[in-house]
């Protein structure tokens, strides 16, 4: 156990007989182990917060659903305007326009669904994790259960099942492909 | 009040010794228990995660406590003798 640090860092350790080089090639080399300091501890702290959590994660969502809603609002536009510039001439500045509204409007609507879902789920899995004070595959498969179930509200309680568990499944083989790496 | 005679001083160094050692090993105890029980063995991260923070945190506060009720119960054996 104590080998690894020792072997970073040779300035360190005693002489041996034959001094290795600081740098071998395909060797692997290790950060030497040290007591966190305060600021560190404060930073893992805060990281390991259920509320910090759920904001990171809710604004990553936000982030990638605009990134998302751009995407897909862009090629909306696109084909309407395409469409459209058959029956009637369209000009460059109308097109663009208009693409330039259903991408706003899109990565809108894209950027609260994707929020809103990973802010529950991060929530969800954290406080999870919390309680349970393990870490498995159940962490995630209970946390996409909940979120399945909460985005599925409006739909009843059938939809709310169905959520569930398709939300649960998905969330089960992300974590298992993850975990394999 | 006198200084302490030399053999009062050793008695209670003794003491503070035996009292440091005993600290020690329920210190290095309670750390390997908890070890044992919470870390996970795959060692993928650096850092603990959320589940064995809060296994970590349940475990030694649970240890402390039987800890402290041990000693309770084991005074209180001893004076009733």
């Amino acid at each position: 156990m104590a080998d690894s640090p020792e072997e970073a860092s040779p300035q360190q350790s005693q002489p041996s007989p034959s001094p290795q080089p600081t740098a071998q090639p395909g060797r692997k080399t290790y950060k030497r182990i040290s007591i966190p300091t305060q600021e560190e501890q404060i930073q893992e702290d805060s990281m390991n917060n259920c509320a910090v959590r759920t904001v990171l994660s809710g604004g990553m969502g936000m982030v990638l659903g605009v990134v998302f809603g751009i995407f897909m609002g862009t090629m909306d536009g696109a084909g309407v305007g395409m469409e459209v510039a058959g029956a009637q001439k369209q000009t460059a500045r109308q097109v663009a326009k208009e693409m330039f509204l259903t991408a706003r409007s899109r990565s809108w609507t894209y950027a609260k669904g994707f929020g809103a879902m990973g802010a529950l789920f991060a929530g969800s899995e954290c406080v999870i994790e919390k309680t349970r004070a393990k870490h498995d595959i159940y962490n995630s498969v209970y946390a996409g259960c909940f979120t399945g179930g909460s985005i599925a509200y409006s739909t009843g309680p059938k939809g709310m099942c169905a959520g569930c568990l398709t939300f649960a499944a998905f969330s089960a083989l992300i974590d298992k492909i993850m975990e394999h790496d | 009040m006198a200084s302490p005679s030399q053999a009062e001083l050793a008695k209670s160094l003794a003491m503070a010794q035996q009292e440091l050692d005993y600290r020690v090993d329920l210190f290095n105890r309670m750390t390997s228990s908890c070890f044992e029980k919470c870390m996970d063995r795959r060692y993928k991260d650096g850092e603990l995660n959320v589940g064995e923070h809060s296994c970590v945190d349940r475990c030694c506060a649970k240890y402390w406590q039987v800890t402290g009720i041990v000693g309770q119960m084991l005074g209180a054996q001893g004076q009733g003798m």
